[in-house]
């Protein structure tokens, strides 16, 4: 028994190995949004394809929708645009979509652990590159391209190379109030990696 | 990829850990992860998509299973000693660009390598600070609390215990946006909203709002901004905007105060 937390997680998903390094892994959980999937859905449909998993595939708008009054149309017609695409998307596809009315609606790394659709040993993924967050769970969590969008919507699975593993030990009492401390102790990783 | 471990991780909340997690990808990391434990179950027990019966049994039974083997080896390890970390808040226009709230501004010159040299020279031009000024009391036009980083309901809990009875500084325009309708329908329910009302906060829906500024959720040129997002980039919040990355109660400490400040000293 000599495997990493995330070793015991990659191996539970790989489908098919390519190379050496790289694996075909299987995705349990696949948020998407309002900006890096309208394309995909495009490619999807000029594919002909449909959604493999579409109870596996969570839609929430976020990234570019205003967060003032909700009663009025969006000003912004790029917005706009891209909230449409994701309800008609979601509507043909089958996909449970959290949209602007829903009281479910949120950021997707916020929504996925507030459902409990986040759990431990999950390979989760989003067009979005803080989709790290999930790992609090003890999930493989990584944001992805669209064109990764595209693949994960059309097969369930990703293509990735297996990744270097880092350990960071954090040990003693931090001050009372944890909530500053806490993001002194996280952002004080990049620091150091950066001196 | 980047595992969490020891005393310090264990005892954060599940919402401390997503912090922890979320910038993993700041620190040059493909990914986080933290073992999960009881207060992982203990906080997904009951929720809406989480196993119920026997399936959350053996689900459970499935995920302890989920550690880090003692024989298991690792490419690198780092040790950090939580106490030994101040608050934090970012000078330049990376995360990686961080200092204690105690610590100056650092001065480019006295860095390591040419390249080093050059990207603190930049980053200090851009963002208008000058070598040596210390951090706490850099003045600030905007604060954003938000972001998948920061904005959940702990954090607004936060964030509205230093706000409380305040009022945010007369030049300062100051939002909350909480990170899901959910955070923000618990946050009213407390009474968070009217708390930050009063002090002169906006209170927002739930977005990505100023963390990327792809809505009207934007910084004019030459704004300075506290901010709970992750990112600090050029013009990340907007164009010519200069953002400062910190904690909830830190931000909110400077929207009161109107500049950067240490908020142990509250
Ligand atoms: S990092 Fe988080 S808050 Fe920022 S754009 Fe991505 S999901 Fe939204």
């Amino acid at each position: 028994m000599t495997d990493t937390l995330f070793e015991k997680v990659w191996d539970a998903h790989v489908v098919q190995q390519l190379t050496d390094e790289v694996a075909l892994l299987y995705v349990d959980l696949h948020l998407i949004h309002e900006v890096t999937s309208p394309q995909a859905f495009a490619g999807l449909r000029g594919a002909s394809r449909r959604v493999r998993r579409p109870e596996r595939t969570l839609a929430t708008v976020d990234h570019s929708i205003p967060t003032g009054d909700r009663s009025r149309p969006i000003a912004d017609p790029v917005a706009a645009r891209q909230v449409d695409a994701l309800g008609s998307n979601a509507r043909e596809f089958g996909i449970e979509l959290f949209d602007l009315a829903s009281p479910g609606q949120g950021i997707v790394h916020v929504i996925g652990p507030e459902l409990g659709a986040t759990q431990p040993g999950m390979v989760i993924v989003c067009g979005d590159s803080h989709t790290a967050t999930h790992g609090a769970f003890g999930a493989f969590a990584l944001g992805i391209g669209t064109s990764e969008v595209e693949h994960v919507l059309a097969t369930q699975t990703l293509i990735q190379a297996h990744a270097k593993n880092m350990l960071v030990e954090v040990n003693g009492a931090s001050p009372p109030r944890t909530s500053s401390s806490r993001s002194s102790a996280e952002s004080a990783l990049p620091g150091r990696r950066a001196t | 990829m980047i595992e969490y471990t020891g005393d310090a991780i264990r005892a954060l909340s599940m919402e401390e850990r997503m912090t922890v997690c979320n910038m993993s990808i700041e620190a040059g990391a493909r990914a986080g992860m933290i073992a999960p434990d009881d207060l992982t179950f203990a906080y997904l027990q009951g929720r809406p998509r989480a196993p119920t019966g026997p399936a959350w049994t053996s689900a459970v039974a499935r995920w302890r299973a989920l550690r880090t083997d003692p024989e298991a080896r690792f490419d690198a390890q780092v040790s950090l000693d939580a106490s030994s970390i101040g608050p934090q808040v970012t000078w330049g226009t990376t995360p990686g660009m961080v200092a204690d709230i105690t610590a100056r501004v650092p001065d480019p010159a006295q860095l390591g390598t040419d390249t080093e040299r050059r990207a603190a020279q930049r980053a200090l031009e851009y963002m208008g600070l000058e070598p040596g000024m210390p951090l706490a009391g850099i003045p600030i036009d905007r604060v954003f609390l938000g972001s998948c980083t920061n904005a959940r309901i702990e954090d607004l809990r936060a964030a509205a215990s230093i706000v409380r009875g305040r009022h945010v500084a007369p030049r300062v325009r100051a939002m909350v946006v909480p990170g899901s309708q959910r955070v923000k329908a618990q946050a009213e329910q407390e009474g968070l909203d009217q708390v930050f009302r009063e002090a002169g906060f906006e209170w927002r829906n739930a977005g990505c709002s100023m963390c990327l500024g792809m809505n009207d959720d934007v910084l004019g040129a030459g704004e300075r901004c506290a901010a709970t997002s992750n990112r600090n980039f050029e013009g990340r919040q907007g164009r010519g905007g200069r953002t400062h990355l910190m904690s909830p109660m830190m931000a909110a400490a400077a929207a009161i105060e109107g500049h950067l400040v240490d908020v142990r000293e509250w």
